[in-house]
Order: structure tokens, then sequence, then C-alpha cells
């Protein structure tokens, strides 16, 4: 279920407008209840999950501040969502007409948000809130989906002061559109399109470089899709009141991979970054072991399956060689005047662009045999 | 166009003027990428 569905909009203007028409002390209601409709009538499975985590969670929160506690509620959420994305790496133990059938709408997005407000509720950063804001907090439509991971402390923030703002207004309804021509215009027909029309066109004369154009198209695509997502689900939060965390920001000029992570899927990677690669690096006091840790933890959140964790292993690969590249620039000649640098600056782009798209060959083939037969393709080493 | 407008008319026409373009242009791509499923699809020109 999707965006690009016409009664998925329909119901988040619904749910817009609900929540200005009712009083302001009934808002918090509108919103869970309104995503609790929603989740009932088109994806009853993902209701109870949200209502059962969402009571695991808050009930050990609440209940204790102990670290331990609070780290088997942290546990129990990563194990509901790898029970659920179980299915694509191992098919024989959980059957591919449950995966198929049972991943629950939102599941991913929201089993980290109960582990970021674990974690901030273990470290005594949550502010001063009700059950009905939690709730609020879960049953978010806008984000439910696609996200952005947002965050409690914000949404916190937003719900007690949001006042109808009709700049705030336009500015959501500016980002829906936008969004919608990025998802449907950019990324449905210029990218899935017109440039895999003519992409085709090359492959026979030239499979290397076709191979490379079609990374390239798949990246843009993916961006588009992704990013227009976001956009939709930005714009709709601002048009209920609400600031939402950006999930993207230019991340095609990334100047070398630790910024493209700080550009791209944004909320994920600062999740990773504070729940994953921290305590493990404080753990075990191997920064390389952390970051390959909360690569391999980043892609296996989108697929559980072999070829995302090629894809984390490729990234954290990469993220460790720049930071030992880092560590010892200081010992290499400058770039020297303002033409240097920018020469500089633009090599960084191209090295970075092309390792991340390179990279995407293996979310875009089906599976890893598939991805290293691409990858010969590319080096033009097979027909 | 939110601040466009506000120049132009009081507020509250502003906001109900400002909500009227974003939607008709919404509605605009729906009706040029409506696919046999009624959802946003096939774009085509």
């Amino acid at each position: 279920m999707t965006f690009l569905q016409l009664h998925v909009l329909l119901w988040l203007c619904g749910a817009a407008m609900l929540v200005w028409i009712v009083p302001g002390r009934f808002a918090r209601w509108a919103i869970a209840l309104t995503t609790a409709a929603f989740l009932g009538v088109y994806a009853p499975v993902s209701l109870v999950l949200l209502l059962m985590s969402s009571a695991i969670t808050v009930a050990l929160a609440r209940r204790s501040s102990s670290a331990a506690v609070l780290w088997s509620g942290v546990s129990l959420m990563a194990m509901l969502l790898a029970w659920f994305k179980l299915g694509g790496l191992f098919p024989a133990i959980v059957p591919r007409r449950i995966f198929q059938e049972a991943v629950p709408l939102g599941l991913s997005y929201y089993t980290f948000r109960q582990i970021h407000y674990l974690f901030e509720r273990m470290k005594n950063r949550l502010p001063e809130h009700g059950l009905l804001d939690f709730l609020a907090y879960m049953f978010f439509l806008p984000t439910l989906m696609v996200g952005p991971i947002n965050l409690f402390g914000d949404f916190a923030r937003d719900l007690n002061r949001r006042r109808f703002d009709g700049a705030m207004l336009s500015r959501g309804l500016e980002r829906v559109l936008f969004g919608y021509a990025k998802i449907v215009i950019l990324g449905n027909y210029v990218a899935s399109f017109l440039v895999a029309k003519a992409i085709f066109k090359v492959q026979a004369g030239n499979p290397a470089l076709a191979q490379y154009l079609d990374c390239l198209r798949h990246g843009a695509n993916l961006y588009f899709q992704f990013s227009g997502y976001c956009d939709v689900a930005i714009g709709f939060a601002a048009v209920m009141g609400f600031r939402i965390v950006e999930n993207f920001h230019y991340p095609f000029i990334a100047r070398n991979i630790n910024d493209f992570w700080n550009r791209w899927h944004m909320s994920l990677s600062s999740f990773c970054r504070h729940y994953v690669f921290t305590p493990v690096a404080s753990a075990m006091r191997l920064p390389y072991v952390a970051i390959l840790v909360s690569m391999l933890v980043l892609a296996l959140w989108h697929e559980f399956s072999l070829r995302y964790v090629a894809w984390g292993v490729y990234h954290g690969a990469g993220i460790a060689l720049w930071q030992v590249f880092n560590a010892h620039r200081h010992r290499l000649p400058g770039p020297g005047g303002p033409v240097g640098k920018a020469l500089v600056q633009a090599l960084s782009i191209f090295v970075t662009l092309n390792f991340v798209i390179v990279g995407f060959i293996f979310t875009k083939e089906p599976d890893l045999p598939a991805a290293g037969a691409a990858f010969l393709r590319l080096l033009g080493l097979e027909g | 166009m939110y601040a466009i407008l506000c120049r132009i008319f009081p507020r509250r026409v502003a906001v109900v003027l400002t909500a009227m373009v974003w939607t008709l242009l919404l509605l605009l791509i729906y009706a040029l990428s409506v696919g046999p499923e009624g959802d946003f699809r096939y774009f085509r020109i």
C-alpha cells in the first residue's frame, strides 16, 4: 500500500481536515483513531501488532527505568521486525505465503520508533508527556507507511504548540504536490520509462555502458520515488501542523561516503548512528566493527536477504576505508589554490557518486548471483 | 505562493485560494497519470 493509491490520499486528506475540525483537546484522539480506523480497514494485522507492541513499549517505559528491562523491550521489537522480515532469507522457516501476505504495513517504521522511544527513556531524555501523546506519535498516519522515522521529542513539542498557520499549510500542500510530481513524473515516467527505453537501445551495442547507465537510472529512480514519498509524508504532516525531520538532502552531491549517509535516508542513518554505532563502539572499542554492524543493520532493515547483506558490507567497507583515508589525509600535499580545491571537490563528488551507484547493483538485481553477473557486465567481462 | 496571495487578498481568502491551486495541480497530475486501478501510476504525455 502506497501514497499512489487514491484511497490512501483521501484518508490522508480526511485525517488532515479532522485534526483541525475537532477541538484541540481531542486532536490526539483524532490522530490516533483515524489511523486505527485506516489500519482496521486495510491492514488489520498491522493494527493488532501496532497496538500490542505499543502497549508493551509504554508498559516497559512507564514501569521501569532499568536498562535491563528496557533493553529487553528493544530486543523484543527487533525480534518482531526480524521475524516478519526473515521470510526473505529463510523461506523454509517462515513460509513464503506468510511472508508475503502478513508483513504488516509500516512495521519497519513503527518498531524503530518504539526502539527510539525505549532508548530515550533509558537515557531519561523523553519530555513530559501522557499516554495519548505516545499513542498519537505511534499512530501518526502521514509517517506510518514510508517514514521518515520522526523523533518523539519533536513530535510531542509540535503536539503541544501547534496552531493553524496558513503559511505552513501552503508549504505542506506544495510539498505534497512536489512529492507526487517526483514520484509520478520524474520517477515513473522519466526514469522508469523514457530513460529505461533509451538504455535498452544502447544494450545491444555496448552492454557495459548500458549497465552503468542502468545503475545511474536505478539510483535516480530510487531517489525520486523515496524522496517523493517522504515529501508527501512531510507535506501532510505540515498540513496537520507538525514539522517532520527531513530524509534527503541532495545525496548525489556528497563529497564522501560518510557525507552521503548524512544526506540519504537521514532519519534511518541517524537512528543507526545513535542506537547501533554508538552502543557497539562504546561496548567493543572497535569503531570499524561498529561501522560494519551499523551498516548491516541499516541494510537488513530494508530487506533480510543476502544481496542486502552484501550491500551493507559494501557500504560499511566504504565508510571504514574513508575513515582510514581521512585519518592519514593530512600527510598528503594540499590541493593548492581555489582551482585545485574546486577540482578536488569535483573529483570527490564524482568518486562518491560512482561508488554509490555501482553499489546499487546489489539492490537492483533480484539476487546475489544476478548482482555478480551485473558486476561482470559492468566491467565488460560478460556479453 | 501563500505569501503572494496574502498581499492581494485577506489572509483567510489566501489560505483557501492556496489550497485550491495546489489541489487543482494535484488533480492535474492525477488526471495525467490515472491507471486502470484508479491510482496515480502511468504518467504519460
